[in-house]
């Protein structure tokens, strides 16, 4: 079993963009590359999870899924899902690709920071909690596809039902401006 | 411009500055930062009020002109402030200035010890007040356990810093930790210096009640060590230091509280907006960041800054009683910087 896998979350379409997040750009690097970075300096592995349709536009070697079957498309929760049921490991470290300006030391200080931790551990900041940003002890398919079965797909939900604990982004980085999620608020 | 070191009322030379390079921390020690006053919302210094690094820069040269050898930086969490190495090398290219120390959570050195290393820096002090986890997540406030802090003292150790330990004591929250503290700094060897609990800012439920003393710490940590006291190293020597037997490993005492050393206290202080204090429990600050933004030259501030010191009478820890720490209006320890 690896001991940490990391888990890429690539399949959203952006409406600003009108194109895909993953492939955005920042310094002229594609988001996904960053964040990929990002995560492959603390995991054994690193799971890209994305849609059909963009799989061909990724390099080639990496490690490249889609949603499965039984919960295509329905959100965060279920790219985590089959990550988790596809990539055995003791720890996840979750990361979006529209957070493309955390890098290894962010990945590194977090996972540092999260020790100890009991389901899962996410990062806050004074504005919003980020629960994408999050190391998760262990596999949660079990409990993510009973949800996403049930219709629960807000993954602030499926993180109440569990013991998760919020770390302040000032613990992780100085620089807040690290932690903007480009969806949401502008480049 | 090196002239006669320059002496205050009670006849006590300038020696050390102190400069907070920022108002503010990643942590939220309760009795530094209370998460009750220092909420999300609370209001930091925005950044053209903080001193530039050109202006302490140039304000290092005056204070080393009046006689200033030793330089801390502080905070706040000093690690917070962005290209903290620049500034590092900037003073160190100050002739006269002997030494530069760093007081730090400790929790930045993995992403700024190497740089700062590289800049000249070799001497860092780190807060840590307990080894318990949770006890020690309830301290800063932050559920931060002392896991990362105790990884980057080893990280800066190998990096060649000589590292101190600082840990605040208070009585009926941490007094427990002492023994394993000094258990595990001994076995590093690295010198921890238990510090008195000190009535410094509002809000922090001061009282005498609530200070462990040198003298309770000493005997505490008799119980398990033969310990031995050595000579103080230098004028104005604030720890009172003590060796293990057999060893080269020591602790460290600063009481501030039990045994004040007001009478030879040669540190002067700035905080990062460019105040001026010339004891920790000042009340008012001089403004020199309004004299050097008026367009003063250098000989005009030395000329301000040394009158400020020339009248300095502070002596508050000497005269501290229950009533003055009530009474008496404080200004911040992460505004200060301690
Ligand atoms: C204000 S902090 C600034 C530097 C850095 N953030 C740190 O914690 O080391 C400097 C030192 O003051 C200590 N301190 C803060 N409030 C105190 C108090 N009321 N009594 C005694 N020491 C205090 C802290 O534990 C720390 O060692
Ligand atoms: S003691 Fe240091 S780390 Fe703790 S709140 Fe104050 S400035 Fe921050």
């Amino acid at each position: 079993m690896r001991n940490t896998v990391g888990i890429l979350l690539a399949g959203g379409l952006s409406s600003r963009f009108g194109s895909p997040k993953a492939f955005a750009r920042v310094d002229g690097v594609y988001f996904y590359e960053k964040v990929y970075k990002a995560l492959d300096a603390v995991c054994d592995q690193v799971i890209i999870v994305t849609r059909e349709e963009l799989m061909p536009l990724f390099a080639k070697e990496l490690d490249l899924v889609t949603d499965l079957p039984d919960i295509k498309g329905q959100g965060p929760l279920a790219g985590i899902c089959t990550a988790m049921k596809l990539r055995q490991a003791a720890m996840y470290m979750v990361l979006p690709c529209d957070m493309p300006y955390i890098g290894p030391e962010e990945t590194n200080a977090f996972r540092q920071l999260a020790a100890g931790t009991k389901h899962v551990t996410g990062v806050q900041t004074p504005d919003e909690k980020i629960p994408l940003f999050s190391l998760w002890k262990g596999s949660f398919a079990e409990d993510l596809e009973r949800a996403i079965n049930n219709g629960n797909l807000s993954v602030f939900d499926f993180l109440a039902s569990l013991e998760t604990r919020w770390i302040d982004a000032s613990v992780i980085h100085q620089d807040q401006g690290k932690f903007r999620n480009i969806n949401r608020n502008t480049l | 411009m090196a002239r006669q070191p320059l002496k205050d009322q009670l006849g006590r030379p300038i020696r050390d500055l102190r400069i907070s390079v920022t108002d503010r921390c990643n942590f939220r020690c309760s009795y530094c930062m209370p998460k009750e006053v220092f909420g999300d919302d609370y209001a930091f210094l925005p950044k053209q009020e903080l001193l530039s690094f050109e202006e302490i820069h140039r304000l290092t040269k005056v204070f080393v002109s009046m006689g200033v050898k030793k330089i801390r930086l502080t905070g706040g969490e000093p690690l917070m402030r962005r290209g903290l190495p620049e500034l590092v090398k900037k003073i160190f290219s100050v002739e006269g200035v002997e030494d530069v120390g760093l007081t730090t959570n400790g929790l930045f050195l993995k992403q700024q010890g190497p740089a700062l290393y590289e800049a000249g820096l070799r001497r860092l002090n780190i807060s840590l007040d307990a080894l318990d986890a949770e006890l020690f997540g309830k301290l800063n406030g932050r559920g931060v356990s002392p896991a990362p802090i105790l990884e980057n003292i080893d990280f800066a150790k190998e990096l060649g810093f000589e590292i101190k330990v600082n840990m605040v004591v208070q009585k009926g929250v941490n007094e427990q930790e002492i023994l394993p503290m000094a258990a595990y700094f001994k076995n590093k060897g690295i010198t921890l210096r238990f510090i008195e609990f000190m009535d410094v800012g509002n809000d922090n439920g001061w009282s005498f009640k609530k200070v462990v003393t040198k003298k309770e710490i000493l005997s505490l940590l008799q119980s398990e060590y033969i310990l031995e006291p050595v000579e103080e190293d230098y004028y104005g020597e604030v720890a009172k230091r003590y060796r293990y037997s057999g060893s080269d490993e020591q602790v460290g005492f600063i009481t501030s509280v039990s045994e004040s050393f007001c009478s030879s206290c040669t540190r002067a202080r700035l905080s990062s907006d460019g105040k001026f204090y010339t004891c920790l429990f000042a009340v008012k600050g001089y403004d020199i960041r309004e004299l050097i933004r008026s367009g003063m030259d250098d000989e005009e501030l030395l000329e301000a800054i040394s009158g400020v010191w020339k009248g300095r009478s502070d002596r508050y820890s000497d005269e501290r009683t229950e009533q003055t720490a009530k009474s008496r209006k404080k200004i911040g320890m992460s505004y200060i910087g301690g």
